[in-house]
């Protein structure tokens, strides 16, 4: 509320003030989801360079809950894998998630050459999240995924370069995980 | 006696203002303005870089009633020895190549015990009486790549992150000056609300407004008393200029088996200034053949002393042994 009454004081005096970006509403990757058919009040996201990198989010998004997902369902896990979980699935919100929302928020969402509105990270799950009953597995899927999405987010840099920052905290993030497995397996 | 291969222990000491002006998390580290950290970029001022500059160049963003940003020489030891009136004292100190604090919110090093990289120090000081500087230079290391992605590489990253922090407020008196910033805080808040009266810029305004939020938190006062201690071994490439001969000899060699060594510690944060005191140490040992007057012994162990010493900074538990 504190915020929209200075939102409201300042367009009295400057009625062109635009402080946010022009997000389309709800936008999706996918004309149709099993989950959620209704398309009404959702924008699809047309432009193929925004779709790549809204894709590339939500293959991230998807990591990152089923590193919470591990961490919420105890398989064995130690109290420092336990904890490694916990700041890799934090640190892939914070160095990962937001870099690719802000960097979609600044691309057009549709192919039109008039400015119908921008690209926003679109929270979407492909297929039904599921968790191995079997932590080696569990290790060797997230590490899969990991080293995937960072080889997506290099090939995107071309699109726009901070995805090189975010390939890296990828794979500094998979080299966490490695190295608290190793020392595991040590002691 | 004379002896050719004689060393002896050169230990340059400095100390001054750094300034760094770096997202803090949750901010991702490459966030230019600073959002959810306690760290902006305020009206009127440039991105945010993270490059941790030791001198009054450009990039510096010097802001009203701050400290001037500025490193330099405050003491020279030879031989343990300090140098009354050394030439050297107030040369420059510098850390060369866009030096950052690397953490990535964790992921690379936790919170207060960021790495600093790249590491190439720099002392300078121009002469008057010479077309030529004196310039010592030296990389931490020639190969090493970044983000460390290797084993070699964690391992050397790892040397760089901060081995100990602590709270210390005496310290931190005793190079600044300054024991509890929120007083220097609340003298600098009524001067910016005095500037506040007087302007009607509104990029002015919003700044002016911005740091004295700022300066209001307690717990932001409180990051001025904490230290970041940093050691590590010197052994990349060196450069070594000492036209008017201002020490007693030359670095004994510059390959990897004649390391230096570096100490300093990053602290005093004034999150205002988006600055803070760096003080620290730089050792070599240096050839020698002057004689010594029955200390012959003693100088020669200097680049043993040296050698020693970076082993225990790269594997502590030698201490032990």
């Amino acid at each position: 509320m504190k915020m929209r009454t200075e939102l409201n004081e300042q367009l009295k005096h400057q009625p062109d003030f635009d402080p946010s970006r022009l997000v389309v509403p709800n936008p999706r990757t996918r004309k149709f989801h099993r989950d959620a058919p209704m398309t009404q009040g959702t924008t699809f996201i047309e432009n193929e360079s925004s779709k790549s990198v809204a894709e590339l989010f939500n293959e991230c998004y998807e990591i990152a809950l089923l590193m919470l997902s591990q961490l919420y369902s105890f398989g064995g896990e130690s109290a420092q894998q336990r904890d490694t979980l916990r700041q890799s699935s934090r640190q892939i919100m914070t160095s990962v998630l937001r870099p690719i929302a802000e960097i979609l928020t600044e691309m057009p969402a549709t192919t039109s050459t008039s400015h119908n509105g921008n690209a926003g990270p679109t929270f979407e799950l492909y297929g039904s999240l599921q968790i191995s009953t079997q932590q080696s597995n569990r290790w060797i899927i997230v590490k899969e995924d990991l080293d995937a999405v960072a080889n997506d987010a290099r090939v995107l840099s071309s699109i726009n370069k901070r995805l090189n920052f975010v390939s890296d905290n990828l794979l500094l993030i998979k080299q966490n995980l490695e190295q608290t497995l190793a020392l595991e397996e040590k002691l | 006696m004379t002896k050719e291969n004689a060393t002896t222990s050169l230990i340059i000491k400095f100390g001054g203002w750094f300034q760094c002006r770096l997202a803090t998390d949750p901010d991702p580290t490459d966030e230019p303005r600073g959002v959810d950290g306690y760290i902006h970029a305020v009206a009127g001022e440039p991105d945010l870089d993270r490059i941790i500059r030791l001198q009054p160049s450009s990039g510096i963003v010097q802001r009203s009633y701050c400290p001037t940003i500025g490193v330099r020489v405050n003491s020279v030891h030879i031989d343990q020895q300090k140098i009354e009136d050394h030439p050297l004292v107030g040369a420059m100190v510098d850390l060369l190549d866009e030096l950052k604090f690397e953490g990535r919110n964790g992921i690379l090093a936790a919170g207060g015990a960021e790495a600093i990289f790249p590491v190439h120090l720099q002392i300078k000081k121009d002469t008057v009486d010479s077309d030529h500087s004196f310039i010592i230079r030296r990389k931490y290391d020639d190969n090493m790549k970044f983000p460390p992605l290797t084993p070699e590489d964690v391992s050397k990253f790892n040397q760089l992150q901060a081995i100990f922090q602590s709270v210390s407020p005496g310290e931190i008196e005793e190079a600044t000056g300054i024991f509890d910033i929120s007083v220097v805080w609340k003298e600098r808040i009524r001067k910016l609300k005095a500037d506040l009266a007087k302007t009607t810029n509104e990029i002015q305004l919003a700044a002016i407004k911005s740091r004295i939020i700022t300066m209001s938190d307690k717990l932001i006062a409180g990051k001025f008393s904490f230290r970041m201690l940093y050691s590590m071994r010197l052994t990349g490439g060196a450069v070594f200029e000492d036209p008017n001969v201002c020490l007693p000899g030359r670095p004994v060699g510059v390959g990897p088996k004649d390391p230096w060594t570096l100490e300093l510690w990053c602290g005093a944060w004034d999150a205002d200034a988006q600055s803070g005191y760096m003080g620290g140490y730089l050792g070599m040992p240096l050839s020698s053949s002057e004689k010594k007057n029955g200390k012959s012994n003693k100088v020669h162990d200097a680049r043993n002393h040296f050698i020693h010493l970076s082993e225990m900074i790269n594997d502590p538990s030698k201490i032990r042994q």
